[in-house]
């Protein structure tokens, strides 16, 4: 398991060394040109922006197709011919998708301190994630971990095999919306959303303290019982489009 | 001899072509059985289906008894006819790598096989060209000590050097616990390595028989088998 995590992360870094090289030498023009330089700090903010705004969707994108996008690949065979169980092979994907995610989550708020220094002359054309933007890290990991179920169940049978990708799309954003109405509607009855859009809020005004651990509860069984599941078809029927 | 491989009554169809029909095969140890057939006959999909990687529609795949699934993976060494190895490794990574996730793989063994097949290990696999990178896919195929080894297309567009070396490795791995099923249409170049011969036609076995066979009893050479075969297919 450990050795499986060990290669996921190297394979990964390998791949998208140079984005976190960007993040690094972003960090530092952010650093090194202090608020009200004139031009040079206007043109460092808006650039900052605009990287870190891609650097937070980009890593957030790539913790949800960490958990399928090995299964396309053309190094697949190799990952195939592991005598790992399917239980093993899929928890180190998510657990790259946590990672992914979470190290997201930690550089953009390390990047957002160094930043307000030069907030006062910001142009305000270029998108800067703010601490109420950080939910999204358990909403993404959800998703994940739907989305990767979406693509063994669509690889899994023979029609939805021919589009793959599209009918793990529709899957999963049925599969999604249907996780918020189970948690909210049945469980809660309130009118707050428990998942609201690209965030989690947990906190409501009519939520009991008893009802959040029923939502929180409720959720986890769906998601395990979806990973169980997707471990299932990943051994018995998954097979890669022709 | 007991078998390891056991293939039974095999289907596949990959929407409405069926690609493997009926398949039946056995190979006992200790052989080396070449599955020999046009491009097109199935040959990689009867391998892809052993490694798991397609499903059957019907029949049923043992390896040594053991229905297969992830657990029966150990038991195979699998050499795909594409790079399958990720694009930035370089050799040595690829030898780590191995290390870490077969516990059959042999360090020791992979080290001899680079020195005999001139490989060098600071080479990134994207660079080598196809003979290199076939040595390097034998190397890694071969320092694993498992009970069945599958190459698909080990020979194709090889150099007669290259091969000649690739044949001396593949012969020295043989042993009485272990089988090799290696598929080509390269029949000449495979003709002096075969104990068994499986030609295979649109998804169906056609003939089966020993290559002593084929050589004292029909005295025909393999490749010459196979095109009487086929040609009267």
């Amino acid at each position: 398991m450990f050795k499986l995590l060990k290669w996921d992360l190297i394979n990964f870094l390998q791949k998208y060394y140079l984005l976190y090289i960007g993040y690094a030498i972003f960090l530092a023009l952010a650093a090194v040109f202090p608020a009200n330089m004139g031009a040079a700090s206007t043109a460092a903010s808006i650039l900052c922006g605009f990287f870190i705004a891609g650097f937070y969707f980009l890593t957030g994108f790539l913790a949800v197709t960490v958990t399928i996008g090995w299964t396309r690949r053309t190094s697949y065979p190799l990952a195939a011919s592991l005598s790992a169980s399917p239980r093993k092979i899929l928890l180190s994907k998510l657990i790259m998708s946590g990672i992914i995610l979470t190290s997201s989550f930690y550089l953009t708020l390390i990047y957002k301190l160094v930043y307000d220094r030069l907030q006062d002359v910001l142009s305000g054309s270029a998108f800067i994630p703010n601490a109420g933007n950080f939910g999204y890290v358990p909403a993404v990991f959800i998703y994940s971990i739907i989305f990767m179920f979406s693509y063994l169940a669509a690889q899994s049978n023979r029609l939805t095999r021919i589009l793959p990708e599209i009918s793990a799309i529709v899957i999963s954003g049925l599969m999604y919306d249907a996780v918020y109405f189970i948690t909210t509607g049945l469980f809660l009855g309130n009118r707050i959303p428990w998942i609201s859009g690209t965030s989690v809020s947990l906190i409501g005004d009519n939520l009991s303290g008893q009802s959040m651990i029923y939502c929180i509860l409720i959720t986890s069984v769906i998601l395990v019982g979806l990973f169980f599941a997707g471990c299932s078809l990943y051994e018995k029927h998954f097979e890669r489009s022709t | 001899m007991s078998v390891i491989l056991s293939v039974k009554s095999g289907t596949k169809k990959f929407g409405r072509k069926l690609v493997l029909d009926s398949v039946d095969i056995e190979l006992p140890t200790g052989r080396i059985t070449g599955l020999l057939g046009p491009n097109g006959a199935g040959k990689t999909t009867i391998l892809n289906t052993v490694m798991g990687l397609y499903r059957l529609d019907s029949g049923e795949i043992h390896i040594c008894g053991e229905a297969i699934g992830y657990k029966s993976k150990r038991l195979i060494s699998y050499l795909p006819d594409t790079n399958h190895l990720f694009s930035w490794m370089r050799v040595s990574d690829a030898i780590h790598y191995y290390s870490d996730m077969f516990p059959d793989f042999d360090a020791v063994r992979a080290k001899e096989l680079c020195t005999l097949l001139e490989i060098d290990e600071r080479s990134r696999t994207q660079s080598l060209s196809k003979g290199e990178l076939e040595r390097v896919l034998i190397m890694l195929a071969f320092s694993r000590k498992v009970r069945l080894y599958l190459l698909d297309e080990p020979l194709g567009g090889i150099d007669p050097l290259s091969r000649k070396k690739i044949i001396k490795t593949i012969f020295a791995q043989l042993d009485s616990e272990s089988t090799i099923l290696i598929s080509t249409h390269l029949v000449k170049d495979v003709e002096t390595l075969l104990d068994d011969v499986l030609f295979l036609n649109k998804g169906k076995v056609i003939f089966a028989d020993s290559a002593d066979h084929i050589r004292e009893d029909r005295g025909q050479s393999i490749e010459d088998c196979y095109m009487e075969v086929f040609e009267n297919v």
